[in-house]
Formats: C-alpha cells, structure tokens, sequence
C-alpha cells in the first residue's frame, strides 16, 4: 500500500507557512514535540511516544533489551558485543502495511545505521564489562527496536531515546568465577546487574528549508524535530548524536545541502540541550521505577499502569441507564 | 429522569414511534411499514421485504413530500454514522490527488481502497490536442461518475453539461487538510452556520470532498491555517458554540 501523496499544494503551503516561521502543528520553528517515556514490567523494556499520546500524529517506538551469552569476537576478545535490530510495525504507517513494506526500505536502513553509529560506535555502553571468559564467554546484548507508528516523523530521534532507556532499564543476571568455575546466578539468587554506560548519546535531527525569494546563498529556515510532511518537503536534514557533554557521537548529513561549519556548531549545542533534557528524563524515570520494585509496588510498575493514568476509566461513575430519547442534537 | 431503554429489539415498534434510535449491523427496521414505498439512504440495506441494517449509528427518517404518482416514496431512511475511511458512492464530490497519468486518463487518489481513473477528455474544454495541464501532485476536485464495489471509481471534472462547474485543478495555493466523514456532512448540512459565520469575518475559498478531504484558502497564511484549525474542532460544537468560536478566531486574528 502506498501512503497518500503530499500533493504539491501542501508542499507550496509548507514552504510558504515556513518563510513565515509558522509550521503546521502550531509549533515554533526551534520547539520540539513531547516526549513521555515509560518503562515496561519486564527489565530493559521502555516505550516512548513523541507528540500527542494515542492520535494519528504521534509517533511510538518500543525498545527491549535483552542478553545471551556467546564466543567473542576474534579481534576483540575481552569485548561484549551490541547488536540493534530495527523493525517497522505493520500498521506503523500505509506504507509498511505489506510484505515488502514491513523490510522498511530505505528508512530502515537509515535508522538501524544512525542508531548503530550512535550507540555501538560512539561506545556509549562499556563492553569490557561485558566479559565472563576472554576468548570464550562474552555477554551479547541484542537491541530489538520496534518502530509501532511513524506516521508523524521523528522516528529516528524517538528511537534513540527508547533504546537508551532500554539499555539503562536493562539488568543482566550476576556471574560469579570460582577458578575456572563459570557459575550464572538465576534471578531468584542473585539480584541482575545494570550494564555500566558511559555516556548518553541522543539522536536529533534538524531539517533545512531553502528560502524561496532570495539567492541561495541566503540563510535556510532550519527546523527541530520535523514531522513526516516536513520531511518530504525540506531540502536537507543534519542528525546529531551529542551527549549532554556535548561531545559529538554521531553526524549524519542527508539531502541536497551545503552547510558552514559554524551552523554544525550551533545546532550541536540545541542538540546537546535536547539530550541533557533526555537523560534527566530517562534518570527520573528510571529513579521512580527503581523506587517502586524497591518498595514492591508491583501493580504500579510498567506499561498498563501508565496507560491507565491517561484513560476515562480513571474517572470512576455508578453505572446507569443511558436515555436515547433525545438524540436530535447528536 | 431518563426512561429505562428496552434491550428486546421486539418491543421497538411498540413504542410510539421514536424519531431516531441507536442501531448495530444486523438489527432489522421495524419502523418501516412494508406496505410503503421507501428510499433506503446510506446505512440501510434490503434483504427480501425487509430492510437490515448495515453501519452502527442513529437511525433518522424524513417524510418526503407527498406526490399524485403511485409508487412515489413516503420517506428516506437512513443511519448517521462516524467514520473516517471514505467508500465511493456515485455522484459525490472529492478532493483527490493526482497519482500519475497512465495512457490516457489520471490516476487519483480518492481515499478509496483502489485509485480513481479521470479521463483527459473529462475536463471543460478537453480535446485530443488540447489536454488539460495537470501534473501528478496536483489536486483536484472532481465528481464520481462510477463508484461501485466491484470496479475501480471513475472521476469527472465536468457536469452533465459539460460545464466545469467549479471543478477542476485546485491551484493558487490554499491547504489541504483532512477531517472525519461526518464532520463533512455538517458542514454542508443547511443546519449548520460554521462557514456562514467564519465567511461574515474572514474571506475565503473552500472546496469540501466528501471523502473527508478539505481545500481551504485565505489571503494570508495565518487566516488559512486558523479556518483549518476552526473547521476541525467544530467537530462536536453545536451552533452557539460555534459562533462564539468564529467570534474568538476573528479577534486573535485581528490581534486583539
């Protein structure tokens, strides 16, 4: 199935709505959507949706983490190994509604590729830590991200956010060496371990437009966190993966554009505000998960609780005969 | 207080006739006398002598006036419903997006399951030298001349006269936006006073399909953005709220 096209109405009113500084949700050209995170009973399971919850404009990844052990690799023996998997939902949008949709294309591969350069090559998670036997017996952890909707754009920032709080959810079972001895505590012996990250390297795409009267040599209107209509529509995009250290992780140019190096630099530094924002998010959330396993509030951890906070049914009424006899103002 | 409402489908037609109730698919239509001529409208299908019920909303009747023919139609009954996914019917306008052109027609997309075919020769003044300049991206707002189950929708740009007739290649700029079928059917219902009201205050063009898509366009781009905006939360307002909506927008817009 084929998504339905922007025509080129819609594409003019974009462009001439952005020589404005006006975008179509009603957001200012440099604000990002909302953001909530939730965490999954299950360790190392986190879900987070950008934009309003629950509507066709919101976009929503669920990320797990997950270990096995497995023989290293032979040029890196004392190392764990991460490895991300991207699937694209059926339903996440009409265009991966068939077979061949749900390979997810093009888009796929980008993300699966920013994710993989934001988070295994910037070496955010410690692998050493990882290692039970070298040479032998190293700790695999397989990052399964599933993109459920992408209608509304945002999915590689979304993306990278759900993975970082799956990885920092994630709690691997304790090992113990006695001698040659290998022995793997089950949970119910020993209390799972966090995996140790460095650092918190978050995705952030920002998208350029050409201005449509002057030369081209004028300055481009420069978008945060662009929806899918954006998208389509703009000349370029710049992703960076920037820790709160602002140190730079990842940097992914795409499109038709020429960049001064002085416009890298300063969206780095938004960029770098956007994951400080992130991380304290992830810390918070994390800290009130931790708080409530701890105090064995097992009913009010994971995703139907926080799903139950954002529906009617919170709002408690006696039931009662509904009277259909005045339906002249439905 | 309200009355105690019968689950039992049977009694129905013992209450003095209601002027609208709740049905399901599958629920029969006592309220039809069977001697009577009737229009069945949307919602509604015959099964024999009898008609059953196809989409879950309200059920509504109108009496039509009366006429000296025999077999002319007492009444139109049909079943409101809320949906967001358009079914061709004949006869409706839309709003479609050209998709490509392949031989000699158009391919539009309508919404629909399938796309739309619009023939070249379907605009005012098409001949086979002179062809419409329509390019694929483009919108269009054409009339279904075939919508079937079976077959692919066919589009026109042209009526019966071979008038254009306000269709044709949407251009000039404008938005596109798109709402749920049954804020459609209000807008275009006499009853409702939306565009009546915005139209007093703010000028504007607007060409609304009844597969859920609308074409709006103003002077400027705020005042096209803020209708869109005030169209699509009309959705649940009756008509007081919607004037003192109309009556908010028109002072933000004017800055005050």
């Amino acid at each position: 199935m084929r998504d339905v096209p922007l025509s080129n109405l819609e594409r003019q009113f974009l462009l001439d709505a952005l020589e404005e500084s006006k975008r179509l949700d009603g957001r200012s050209t440099p604000q990002r959507r909302p953001l909530e995170l939730h965490f999954g009973r299950v360790e190392g399971t986190a879900l987070v949706s950008v934009g309003e919850t629950q509507s066709d404009h919101a976009s929503l990844v669920y990320a797990q983490a997950s270990a096995s052990i497995a023989e290293p690799a032979v040029s890196r023996p004392i190392e764990g190994m991460l490895n991300i998997f991207v699937t694209y939902c059926g339903s996440a949008a009409a265009r991966f509604a068939d077979a061949a949709g749900t390979a997810g294309g093009d888009e796929a591969v980008e993300v699966t590729r920013l994710l993989e350069r934001c988070l295994k090559e910037s070496r955010c998670l410690d692998l050493e830590s990882l290692c039970i036997v070298a040479e032998e017996k190293v700790w695999q952890i397989r990052l399964d991200v599933n993109i459920l909707s992408a209608a509304a754009g945002g999915v590689a920032d979304a993306a990278s956010v759900a993975a970082l709080a799956a990885l920092a959810h994630f709690k691997r079972p304790e090992v113990t060496l006695q001698g040659d001895q290998v022995t793997i505590h089950p949970v119910s012996e020993r209390d799972p371990v966090a995996l140790a990250i460095h650092h918190y390297p978050v995705l952030s795409t920002f998208a350029f437009f050409n201005r449509q009267k002057s030369g081209s040599n004028a300055e481009k209107i420069v978008c945060v966190d662009p929806t899918w209509q954006e998208e389509q529509v703009m000349a370029g995009k710049i992703v960076f993966g920037v820790n709160p250290y602002r140190e730079i992780c990842t940097l992914h140019l795409a499109g038709q554009l020429l960049i001064d190096k002085s416009v890298v630099l300063r969206y780095a530094h938004v960029a770098s505000q956007h994951a400080k924002s992130v991380v304290d998010l992830i810390k918070n959330q994390l800290h009130e998960d931790t708080q409530k396993r701890l105090a064995g509030q097992t009913e009010e951890i994971g995703f139907a609780f926080a799903f139950k906070q954002n529906s009617i049914l919170q709002n408690v009424k006696p039931a009662e005969m509904v009277s259909t006899a005045n339906l002249e103002h439905v | 207080m309200p009355a105690e409402m019968e689950l039992d489908p049977d009694n129905v037609s013992a209450k003095s006739s209601p002027s609208a109730r709740v049905v399901i698919p599958g629920d029969p239509v006592p309220e039809i006398p069977p001697s009577d001529v009737v229009i069945l409208g949307p919602g509604l299908r015959r099964e024999g002598p009898h008609a059953i019920v196809t989409r879950p909303g309200v059920l509504r009747h109108k009496p039509l006036p009366s006429s000296a023919e025999k077999l002319a139609p007492k009444a139109i009954y049909w079943v409101d419903t809320h949906a967001k996914r358009y079914v061709a019917a004949r006869g409706e306008h839309v709003i479609g997006v050209i998709l490509a052109k392949a031989g000699d027609t158009f391919r539009v997309d309508i919404g629909t399951s399938e796309p739309a075919s619009l023939s070249f020769m379907a605009f005012e003044g098409a001949t086979k030298k002179n062809r419409p300049n329509a390019l694929p991206g483009d919108v269009v707002y054409a009339k279904l001349l075939v919508a079937s189950r079976d077959m692919e929708p066919e589009l026109v740009c042209v009526d019966a006269y071979g008038k254009k007739a306000g269709m044709g290649v949407l251009s000039g700029g404008g938005f596109v936006f798109t709402t749920p079928l049954h804020v459609i059917r209000k807008l275009l219902s006499p009853d409702c006073v939306l565009l009546k009201t915005l139209g007093d205050s703010i000028p504007f063009e607007i060409a609304v399909g009844m597969n859920g898509r609308i074409w709006v366009r103003c002077k400027s781009v705020k005042e096209t953005i803020s209708l869109a905006n005030a169209i699509s939360v009309a959705e649940y307002m009756n008509n007081d709220e919607i004037k003192a909506m109309s009556a908010k927008l028109v002072n933000a817009l004017a800055g005050f």
